[in-house]
């Protein structure tokens, strides 16, 4: 009895070791890949075929999603160049090929966050009419962060309506930091989603001289709406003196 | 030299600040955690250094006082953040932070504010 309980317990400590230092190399490899991205895309020059080394494809995506996420869009087209050179793009798209729903909602949310090129759109738009409602979602996000300028279009062309989750994540998507369409024809708009983006986007970027938009939201926007343009108001402390928010402000 | 000292509670994101901020002229190092940075202040004067968790200046730690332990104008502090929530930017202009950086940031933009060049 003590034999086999002295044999568990060198056996697991064995397991434990091992997963550790398998762990603690996976997480020096990514440390490495993240740094030698950070430091080609802050030089704009270099040898990109040392970048992805000594790490998984899949892990090297993940650190390249990682700091594309936090940087900004002059960092774009040197991001670019290590994705045309992994083929980092054509990797994804065949993954989601054969893959179950929710590894193809993982894999889509993984290339939206990637610059990737407009040809990119053409080739999820099939994945808009998947039965799961993740894989829809994140197939949108890539279209949006391929062609950001068609965004209205996209949104506008929805048959559900999006949760304030879904458009926290289509606003990281669509704008890398500044503004990046017109937010007036949003929410003077009738359709739900784009109302929602509208105010999302106002409160982000604290834009006050929407403040009038906002006020005739919440005096004829739909009622679910009308919380988040109040909302929004005292976000960006705007004068909610008006008659339109006397219902609401004691 | 530059002297850097790196910040970050994120392996990755400690990992990107230095690949961004490294080159000839500067010489980084990174700490994992808050302690490790107060004492790193006390041991070695830094040039700039550059933090990622707006956090440490928000909890009362005196965090400004102990990093500038030497010098009241040295190292210079640099916070990295994604809030875009004016009162929490002037707080920490307030305290003693001298420059607040926005996430998503530009590679460029920061190495340029580290080297000076």
């Amino acid at each position: 009895m003590i034999v086999f309980t002295l044999f568990y317990l060198i056996f697991g400590g064995a397991i434990l070791l091992i997963y550790r230092r398998l762990s603690l190399r996976s997480v020096r490899a990514e440390m490495a890949a993240i740094e030698r991205i950070s430091s080609f895309i802050t030089q704009g020059e270099g040898e990109v075929m040392i970048i992805g080394r000594g790490i998984a494809k899949m892990s090297f995506v993940r650190c390249l999603v990682f700091v594309a996420d936090r940087t900004a869009e002059d960092a774009v087209e040197t991001m670019q160049i290590i994705l045309r050179y992994y083929h980092i793009e054509s990797y994804l798209l065949k993954r989601i090929e054969g893959s179950s729903s929710r590894e193809k909602a993982y894999y889509l949310a993984l290339l939206a966050r990637l610059p990737i090129s407009k040809v990119v759109a053409g080739k999820v738009s099939k994945y808009m009419k998947n039965s799961s409602s993740d894989v829809r979602f994140y197939a949108l996000l890539c279209m949006l962060a391929a062609v950001p300028e068609l965004a209205v279009r996209y949104i506008s062309e929805l048959d559900e309506r999006l949760s304030r989750r879904d458009i926290a994540e289509m606003l990281s998507v669509i704008g890398r930091g500044y503004c990046p369409i017109p937010y007036t024809p949003l929410l003077l708009s009738n359709n739900y989603n784009m109302q929602l983006l509208g105010i999302a986007m106002v409160r982000r970027f604290g834009i006050y001289e929407s403040c009038k938009d906002l006020m005739h939201l919440v005096e004829y926007g739909e009622p679910e709406l009308r919380m988040d343009a109040l909302e929004a108001l005292a976000y960006m402390s705007a004068d909610c003196s008006d008659d339109s928010c006397s219902g609401y402000v004691v | 030299m530059i002297k850097v000292l790196v910040f970050s509670p994120s392996f990755r994101m400690r990992a990107m600040i230095v690949g961004m901020v490294t080159c000839s002229d500067v010489e980084v190092e990174s700490v994992t955690s808050r302690q490790a940075l107060f004492r790193r202040c006390s041991e070695k004067l830094f040039d700039k250094v550059i933090i990622e968790d707006y956090r440490l200046f928000m909890n009362g730690s005196d965090a400004v006082r102990r990093i500038k332990i030497h010098c009241a104008c040295s190292p210079r502090i640099m916070v990295l953040s994604s809030i875009m929530d004016e009162r929490i930017v002037l707080a920490l202009l307030d305290c003693g932070v001298d420059e607040y950086i926005l996430l998503p940031l530009s590679p460029t933009r920061l190495r340029h504010k580290v080297c000076g060049r």
